[in-house]
């Protein structure tokens, strides 16, 4: 059964973050992203800045910035650093949060989710299960907790098959992500310093699901 | 545990059409204040509430345009490109209703979300539909720009309808703004 991360992210929630601001020259004069990187598209507008350099992709909301590693095997700090770089550049901003977000795909047979969902996260006996999954029930799973100094969600959703598409994909979509509060600059920092760990951990909690 | 999901395929009933009308009526008020997606507490649930509220919408759509009784996974080939261009177009027009009651944001990010996932389940002909859909004259300009980016890294010929709506935005921005500024905005994503 094929697992691959398929993407990840890391965004901050904040207020009134301003999109207009984040044009190429204020990114590449704040060296958060490098001049030579800036080959994709672009857009700017007042309330939305996306741009892609050759390896992230960047969007600016006005409550929201999320970078991105177009590859997302990537295990760099790129994505990082633009966090980094831009909270310290605007150091009066107000933040409320901080998420590093990772998304893991199993891919298995069509034929195989139900038996798979059962075994994964309900007890064969199970009433509900009998009651309410028996028959063509396919589950999938949410877990929140304590972790890396913040709060990791994990939900597992079923990706049923459309037989409508050719060799539809079928399998779960993991997805991690690790919330922090953080209301300033340094807190949002403190939060990035776990992104390696939570990657590591994703990796090594996505393959005990299929062990 | 716990979420748990039985088949998608739709279940179409064969309903009196006034009937069904009077549903819609008062349907459509219910599941967009039912599906309140300002009040909810984080990104991912505003996100799962408009997805819900598609499907809630397109099944209220089904049963507006389904008269005779049917299963959905035994369509016939029209039927079911028929319905796919339905969801597509239930997609737009619910991330087009989420911007005019001023949440621009969320339909952004649910416009990125969406592309990501099909750009990452390789399903292209959906995000075509999706690009076909959208009605380049009504739709919010940063939801335009929005599909245009996250479709950028997609070759032309995995999305053939992009030309042709790129070709539509510009003459809307041409006409809105005149040449040299929708040169500005557009061309690095053609």
């Amino acid at each position: 059964m094929p697992l691959n991360l398929v993407k990840q992210n890391i965004v901050i929630y904040g207020e009134q973050l301003n999109p207009a601001i984040y044009d190429a020259l204020w990114l590449v004069g704040r060296q958060i992203v490098n001049e030579r990187d800036l080959v994709g598209p672009r857009i700017q507008t007042p309330i939305l800045s996306a741009i892609k350099t050759a390896d992230l992709e960047i969007v600016v909301l006005p409550e929201r910035i999320q970078a991105a590693p177009i590859d997302p095997l990537a295990n760099d700090d790129r994505a990082s650093h633009v966090i980094r770089r831009t909270v310290r550049e605007l150091p009066g901003t107000a933040y409320r949060a901080i998420g590093i977000n990772f998304q893991w795909q199993l891919l298995m047979e069509p034929d195989s989710i139900q038996e798979f969902s059962r075994n994964a996260f309900l007890k064969s006996d199970d009433p509900f299960w009998r009651e309410a999954g028996a028959v063509g029930g396919i589950a999938g799973a949410s877990l929140t907790s304590l972790a890396l100094e913040g709060r990791r969600k994990i939900f597992i959703d079923p990706l049923i098959p459309d037989y409508s598409v050719t060799a539809p994909p079928a399998g779960f979509v993991i997805d991690f992500n690790y919330h922090y509060d953080a209301t300033d600059g340094a807190m949002v920092e403190q939060a990035l310093a776990h992104r390696q760990a939570a990657h590591e951990e994703t990796d090594r909690l996505a393959h005990l699901l299929v062990r | 545990m716990i979420a748990m999901h039985a088949s998608e395929t739709q279940m179409m009933y064969s309903v009196d059409t006034e009937i069904v009308q009077l549903a819609a009526d008062c349907l459509d008020p219910w599941l967009s204040k039912h599906y309140n997606l300002r009040s909810a507490p984080s990104a991912r649930l505003k996100n799962d509430a408009l997805r819900d509220y598609l499907k809630a919408a397109d099944w209220l759509q089904s049963l507006k345009s389904n008269a005779t009784p049917q299963t959905g996974s035994s369509t016939t080939e029209p039927k079911a490109e028929s319905s796919q261009a339905r969801v597509s177009a239930m997609f737009v027009n619910g991330v087009n209703r989420l911007a005019a009651s001023g949440q621009v944001q969320a339909s952004i990010v649910s416009v990125y979300d969406r592309i990501g996932d099909l750009f990452i389940s390789g399903d292209m002909k959906e995000c075509d539909r999706l690009i076909r859909a959208i009605d380049t004259e009504s739709t919010h300009a940063d939801l335009i720009l929005s599909f245009l980016m996250a479709t950028a890294a997609a070759p032309s010929d995995r999305l053939p309808s992009r030309a042709e709506f790129f070709n539509r935005v510009r003459n809307r921005f041409a006409r809105e703004l005149g040449e040299s500024k929708a040169s500005e905005i557009l061309d690095s994503l053609r």
